[in-house]
């Protein structure tokens, strides 16, 4: 009989994230992580940053169960000048679509890349969550399935409310599947109180409520209300207050890949 | 089965007869009532140690001195940072080693325990052979004794280094800073960045491969967001010049590989002295170096020096993610370099900016992996 020395069982270390600007448009910016054992035709996981611009540490808190799944990140770089209301998807004032300029960086991203993004599962934190909701109710073809954690307020299923608080007026029409895309809601259990970066007004408070858990306990009611996907749902992640190092701590990236159905384990 | 039995027997000899000098004891409490230098942090002072009297020095020895007379360092940087003012007649606790700083002084270690030079504030005993105009004599001191452990062999920094570690796979995106010489702003602009990286929501570790011990530039790193920081001290060395570039490459591998350790997102490198000066040249020309780091920031003194140090790195095959320093400083030098390079200066804020400083990071292996 041969003894067999046990050797701890170590993952791949985790590629490193590129920072990459699509050619001939160089407001288009995004930081990409391959895996190193990428499927052919894999989708990519789509993470948008919130208000302070931290796309590369979203990709790297992602990287290791992204690396372990083969499932490649895509984080696009909204930067404040061209894209300071990037969340609403229209900028106003620079006159810049957001949803536009991630268009781009998902074909850049196929051609240059071989990335397959005609399907995305996108996931946006906090002003990134705002994206990504409003992303998904546009481009809804593109969308497999959206996770918006923390987001400050939502766009209601409400044709007669105008953007970005209901569907009318919107910078693009509402794609006629945006019902059927899954919307998995991600808020933090501490997240009942008021922060600097939250929008109020009466007529938001009075919609959706006057914190981040209520407006997401909000909008996950008018989606079923409307009757729009019943795969949707809503996670509260205990002990976490909003801040992304403290939702990290607490399972954020587990339960993401989870609710994209992606365990990460492959 | 001896082939030279005349030749082994003498050995014996000289094991067997001659006398070990133990040396004198050595009172711990004289140990702590010394000033001791930032060099000497890693070494734990223990009961029973001794003093010798007599013998030839090496780099990393430590050496209990006497002020003689005070000159150009008046203060002792503490190993934790604090700058003692010193007096004649204090006890210092330094190391032995050269010096290569062609602002300040060159040095040599001296052949005896005679009177010698204070070279450097963070604690470091030499013969200074030549200094700057500007210099003021260095600060004489008279060594006591070196000290010595219970057995009477001398302590040396090299017995309480880190492991020389091999860099294998890692993770971490490692940057290194260089310069135009020495005060071109390499430590300001590897700070810079390292503000950036963590105000980005980054972990950095920072490390300092090469140059004379001194808490100044690991401070500064500490309190830019570091979460950890070593230094060329913390695998032995007071200094590192007049080490053979082996050993010089091997202690710059081991720093990268033992920061890259801590869980780090990105690492950022900084390298002593001018890119020009012979060990510094010697690295960066290294393939081994140059495969360990993913890019490099260089830090330029003026407009010229900015578009010959980059034009050099780029002949060696360096990624150059950007140029900064203390040419940025000046407005006017900043538009004759960018003139010249065909591309922008980077200034302080730029580099302190949480969106900027992971582009210029992670922008560096772009090239590399584009399908």
């Amino acid at each position: 009989m041969t003894a067999l020395a046990l050797v701890p069982h170590r993952d791949a270390l985790p590629p490193r994230p590129l920072f990459l600007r699509c050619p001939g448009q160089p407001e288009r910016e995004y930081y990409l992580l391959l895996p190193v054992a990428m499927r052919p035709g894999a989708e990519p996981l789509v993470l948008v940053h919130g208000i302070s611009r931290n796309a590369p540490e979203l990709v790297l808190r992602f990287a290791e169960l992204a690396n372990r799944a083969g499932v490649p990140l895509i984080a696009p770089l909204f930067q404040r000048e061209s894209f300071g209301q990037y969340q609403q998807v229209l900028d106003q004032r620079a006159g810049q679509r957001s949803d536009l300029a991630l268009l781009d960086i998902l074909d850049d991203a196929a051609r240059r890349f071989g990335l397959a993004t005609g399907r995305i599962a996108l996931f946006g934190f906090s002003g990134g969550a705002q994206f990504a909701h409003r992303f998904a109710l546009l481009h809804a073809h593109r969308v497999r399935v959206c996770v918006p954690a923390s987001a400050g307020w939502y766009t209601l299923p409400d044709p007669a409310l105008a953007w970005p608080l209901g569907l009318a007026q919107s910078p693009a029409s509402v794609h006629p599947d945006a019902g059927c895309v899954p919307f998995h809601l991600i808020v933090g259990q501490r997240e009942r109180g008021d922060d600097e970066a939250l929008r109020h007004s009466p007529e938001l408070d009075a919609l959706q409520g006057s914190n981040r858990r209520a407006r997401a306990r909000a909008w996950h009611r008018a989606l079923r209300k409307a009757g729009w996907s019943l795969e949707s749902s809503l996670t509260v992640l205990p002990r976490t207050r909003h801040n992304f190092s403290c939702a990290h701590r607490n399972g954020l990236v587990e339960t993401v890949f989870r609710l994209i159905g992606q365990q990460g384990t492959e | 089965m001896f082939q030279d039995v005349g030749g082994f027997e003498p050995q014996l000899r000289v094991i067997d007869v001659l006398p070990r000098d133990r040396g004198e004891p050595l009172g711990r409490s004289r140990l702590e009532a010394a000033k001791r230098a930032f060099t000497t942090r890693r070494v734990e002072f223990v009961s029973g140690m001794r003093l010798l009297r007599t013998g030839a020095p090496q780099a990393g020895d430590l050496v209990l001195a006497r002020i003689a007379s005070l000159g150009q360092h008046q203060r002792l940087e503490s190993p934790h940072g604090r700058r003692a003012q010193l007096y004649e007649g204090d006890e210092i606790v330094v190391a032995y080693g050269e010096r290569y700083a062609p602002d300040q002084f060159e040095a040599i270690i001296p052949a005896d325990l005679g009177r010698c030079d204070l070279v450097a504030g963070g604690g470091v005993a030499g013969k200074v052979l030549s200094s700057h105009a500007r210099m003021k004599r260095a600060t004489r001191i008279q060594p006591i004794g070196l000290i010595a452990d219970s057995f009477g062999r001398p302590v040396n920094l090299a017995q309480h280094a880190l492991p020389l570690r091999v860099l294998r796979d890692r993770r971490q995106q490692v940057i290194a800073v260089a310069g135009t010489s020495m005060n071109a702003g390499k430590t300001t602009t590897a700070a810079g960045l390292i503000h950036g990286l963590s105000r980005a929501g980054l972990k950095v570790a920072a490390t300092k491969v090469t140059g004379t011990g001194s808490g100044g530039d690991v401070w500064s790193m500490i309190d830019a967001g570091a979460s950890r920081v070593l230094d060329f001290t913390d695998m032995g060395h007071a200094s590192t010049a007049g080490l053979p570039h082996e050993r010089i490459e091997a202690v710059a591998l081991s720093l990268i590989a033992h920061a890259a350790a801590e869980g780090a997102d990105a690492v950022v490198v900084e390298i002593a002295d001018g890119v020009l000066q012979r060990e510094t040249a010697a690295l960066l020309a290294a393939p081994a170096f140059r495969a360990a780091i993913d890019g490099l920031l260089f830090a330029a003194g003026d407009a010229l020096g900015a578009v010959g140090g980059r034009d050099w790195l780029l002949a060696l095959g360096h990624n150059v993610v950007g140029v900064s320093g203390l040419v940025s400083a000046s407005p006017l030098a900043t538009r004759e370099a960018e003139v010249a390079m065909g591309q922008p200066v980077l200034l302080l804020d730029q580099l302190r900016d949480p969106v900027l400083a992971p582009q210029l990071c992670f922008a560096a292996a772009a090239t590399i992996d584009e399908a």
